[in-house]
């Protein structure tokens, strides 16, 4: 019987974190003995540089022009441990159609069966930011992933973000396409910070799956092209994202999020910031006095 | 590639079977080059035509007698509904259903459209069109637009199961996917085999027969008879049950290489239908062995060869009476792949020379990885190797060849495409009817058909003499080559 191949979607916020947190998540999973692929789906094409020492590879699409017709298996690069890396690539900012993009190459490798071939356990898509169009939701609709996870912080940005991509789950939900599987908090440092996404999540019927906090580790590595499973696997910060690849091989059970309509995101926010706001009355009023 | 009905969409003919669009070479060249997978594209740096494979993909499901089509496209698209209304009108008369317009919808994309989506407007559509039509089957064919914006055509569909009994499909025919109009047969037989084609309940004596409009459908149906089998021709014609229990026939032909080996091969892969690939049944080779064929699938060599000893005693000498009037004949065809190369053995075999060989487009195989057999037996049949051309119908092309050749005759197959040659003074006869020069009195006809070209030139010559074609000298002493980049491999 076929192997059943895990296909999980990253969303969240650009500059969030996706792309380290999927690059990270990859690496884990393949320590853990795993085959994994990543596909990154961002015009930029970075999302799997830190598994190949700092370097770009050629892109899908960028091939594909090229060459009019393109076999999976020129495309796909191996990495850190043996992780395949594709990107899907894109146009350059300002042109083009980068949705347009995505549909292409994802198309092409559903086409050429190379899951199978390659015999992965994972296939991780890391999706550009903002969910602007059709062709980014391609990796949610039916067929491809089968569980989203989104990167969030505690900013109220990304958790609009993240709210906005429940929205576009809970849309495809009916018709086979991926569910939740749950909200991966990044950068949480701050003591709030856990709570406002704990709260975010208990009100949108999903949970946080890792929190992961901000790490000069983790910019440590990078600056040097890798990830920080690579870099400085003993690190503490490798520790949660190797939880965090447990956590997610183990995960089955996604859902359809309820996300916040417009209004009751921003009254839940609003909550949040006098909240914020008394939790450092001490602090702030001392300050605040000092610059009357 | 392989045939594979797990996506909703198939690939392209450039992906699945590397054809081409653009060659000059010999046929032997092409055919050696196509085994060893050295056979590149060569583009070019100046189109004069070309088309888009939706039309091809909606013009096989619009024939299907109680289906509809939604266009997710802007109105310039669902232009392809006159013709498609025009061939249907004309297939009714011919073959005695209802002469009416196909039944084609467009959902008219708009500027806001490509903004915001057109999902809701999609849904209204494909209502609405069960709401006045009551079809069998809804196809929604995609466009350049829809495809761009990223529509998502299969939520659409599974959100309106609830609401509408009958198959809601999605052809995935965009322009901008393929060079080849062929890739628009497979993706309309790509929605039949995933949408329509139901598991077999039984086997039954129906032989599928794929092809364009069926005008010789008596006669092959009294020939079937004789065997004991029945022809199911499709898909014009046929209803959306019919087309269900395809998985149910005895076998399967094609009257084309081209049209039918997505299909072909692909109920053979999926319900074990044997594909029946022989050359087409066009010239007495040609017949022969394709009657051959069908005999040995359905267990009838013996009836086959009775009856093909038969008709040779019957039409051979008339055949050879004819055949010394042509002998010496010069001709150029230019027509799809499947078709060059069976027209090219079936004048060969009335005497005719083919000075000049140019197809569309080129499939170096077909599905099964099978090789293309109507050009195999050229490769071991002609005296001599043929120069030949992928031309993509680039009509500077091939003026600039008739040019320089002046053969005797010219023939095609497409709508306009004698109307030049006949414009320089070329003698032509167009083989719009795919029948044309099929079995025994096929070929007879045939022979008959060239001789009248090539005595009575009248026609050619003064619409030549009142005629002034529009290339300049300087393009017609060039190579037919000039404007064909290095090939790619």
């Amino acid at each position: 019987m076929a192997k059943h191949i895990k296909q999980i979607a990253i969303y969240g916020k650009g500059g969030i974190g996706k792309s380290t947190t999927t690059s990270n998540l990859s690496a884990a999973l393949s320590k853990a003995g795993y085959k994994v692929m990543q596909f990154g789906c961002d015009p930029k094409s970075d999302s799997t540089n830190t598994l190949r020492g700092g370097k770009y590879i050629p892109t899908v699409l960028d091939t594909l022009r090229e060459e009019n017709v393109v076999k999976a298996h020129e495309v796909i690069f191996e990495g850190f441990n043996g992780v395949y890396c594709v990107e899907s690539g894109g146009p350059a900012p300002g042109v083009g159609c980068a949705g347009r993009g995505i549909i292409t190459a994802v198309q092409l490798f559903k086409q050429q069966k190379v899951f199978e071939e390659l015999d992965l356990d994972f296939v991780i898509y890391d999706v550009l930011g903002d969910v602007v169009c059709g062709g980014f939701a391609v990796p949610i609709r039916e067929g491809i992933a089968e569980h989203v996870f989104t990167v969030s912080s505690s900013d109220f940005m990304a958790l609009y973000a993240a709210n906005n991509l429940f929205k576009g789950i809970q849309k495809y939900s009916n018709s086979g396409g991926a569910l939740l599987g749950g909200v991966i908090a990044n950068s949480v440092n701050a003591p709030y910070a856990r709570e406002i996404i704990d709260d975010f999540v208990k009100l949108t019927n999903t949970k946080v799956v890792e929190y992961i906090p901000r790490s000069v580790t983790v910019t440590q590595s990078e600056l040097q092209g890798k990830t920080t499973i690579e870099a400085f696997p003993d690190s503490p910060q490798a520790k949660i994202y190797t939880s965090l690849a447990y956590k997610i091989a183990q995960h089955t059970d996604s859902k359809s999020p309820s996300p916040m309509d417009v209004k009751e995101l921003r009254e839940w926010a609003a909550k949040w910031a006098d909240l914020l706001l008394s939790y450092e009355n001490g602090e702030l009023r001392v300050e605040a006095h000092g610059n009357i | 590639m392989e045939i594979n009905l797990k996506v909703a969409e198939a690939p392209t003919r450039e992906n699945r079977l590397g054809s081409i669009s653009g060659y000059s070479g010999t046929l032997r060249d092409a055919a050696q080059k196509a085994g060893c997978g050295g056979l590149g594209n060569r583009e070019r740096c100046f189109n004069q035509a070309s088309l888009c494979n939706a039309g091809c993909a909606q013009g096989m499901v619009c024939g299907i007698l109680d289906a509809a089509v939604v266009n997710h496209a802007p109105v310039g698209c669902t232009v392809d509904a006159i013709g498609a209304s025009v061939v249907r009108k004309y297939l009714g008369m011919m073959l005695g259903f209802e002469p009416r317009n196909a039944q084609f919808v467009g959902t008219n994309l708009n500027e806001n459209d490509t903004v915001f989506g057109a999902s809701a407007k999609l849904r209204a559509a494909v209502i609405e069109t069960y709401r006045r039509y009551h079809p069998n089957a809804i196809f929604v064919s995609t466009s350049c637009v829809s495809g761009v914006i990223g529509e998502d055509i299969k939520s659409v569909i599974e959100d309106l199961k609830p609401e509408i009994p009958i198959p809601v499909i999605p052809l995935f025919c965009e322009g901008f996917k393929s060079k080849i109009w062929a890739t628009g047969f497979d993706m309309a037989w790509h929605a039949l085999l995933t949408g329509i084609v139901k598991p077999p309940q039984k086997k039954t004596n129906v032989i599928n027969f794929i092809n364009f409009f069926g005008s010789e459908k008596r006669q092959i149906t009294e020939l079937f008879a004789k065997f004991g089998v029945e022809p199911l021709f499709l898909p014009a014609g046929t209803t959306v049950d019919q087309l269900s229990r395809m998985s149910e026939s005895i076998a399967t032909v094609s009257i084309c290489g081209t049209l039918g080996t997505y299909l072909g091969n692909g109920l053979e892969k999926q319900y074990g239908v044997p594909y029946v690939q022989t050359l087409r049944p066009h010239g007495i080779t040609g017949f022969e062995e394709w009657l051959r064929g069908i005999g040995k699938v359905i267990g009838k060599e013996t009836d086959v060869e009775n009856y093909i000893a038969q008709e040779r005693a019957r039409v051979l000498p008339e055949l050879e009476k004819v055949k010394q009037k042509l002998h010496g004949i010069k001709a150029v065809v230019g027509m799809g792949p499947g078709y060059t190369f069976n027209f090219i053995r079936v004048l060969q075999e009335l005497g005719v020379e083919t000075i000049w060989a140019s197809a569309w487009h080129f499939d170096p195989k077909y599905d099964k990885g099978l090789v293309v057999e109507d050009l195999d037996y050229l490769v071991k049949n002609l005296p001599a190797d043929i120069p030949f051309s992928v031309s993509d119908q680039q009509n500077f092309e091939l003026m600039n060849v008739l040019n320089t050749l002046k053969p005797d005759i010219y023939f095609s197959r497409h709508q306009g495409t004698t109307v030049w040659a006949l414009k320089r003074g070329t003698a032509s006869v167009c083989v719009m009817d795919e029948y044309t020069a099929f079995g025994y009195n096929g070929t007879l006809n045939f022979a008959s058909m060239i001789l009248d070209a090539v005595t009575n030139r009248s026609l050619a010559n003064n619409i030549a003499q009142r005629t002034k074609l529009p290339y300049t000298e300087w393009w017609l002493n060039q190579p037919n080559t000039t404007f064909l980049k290095k090939a790619e491999v």
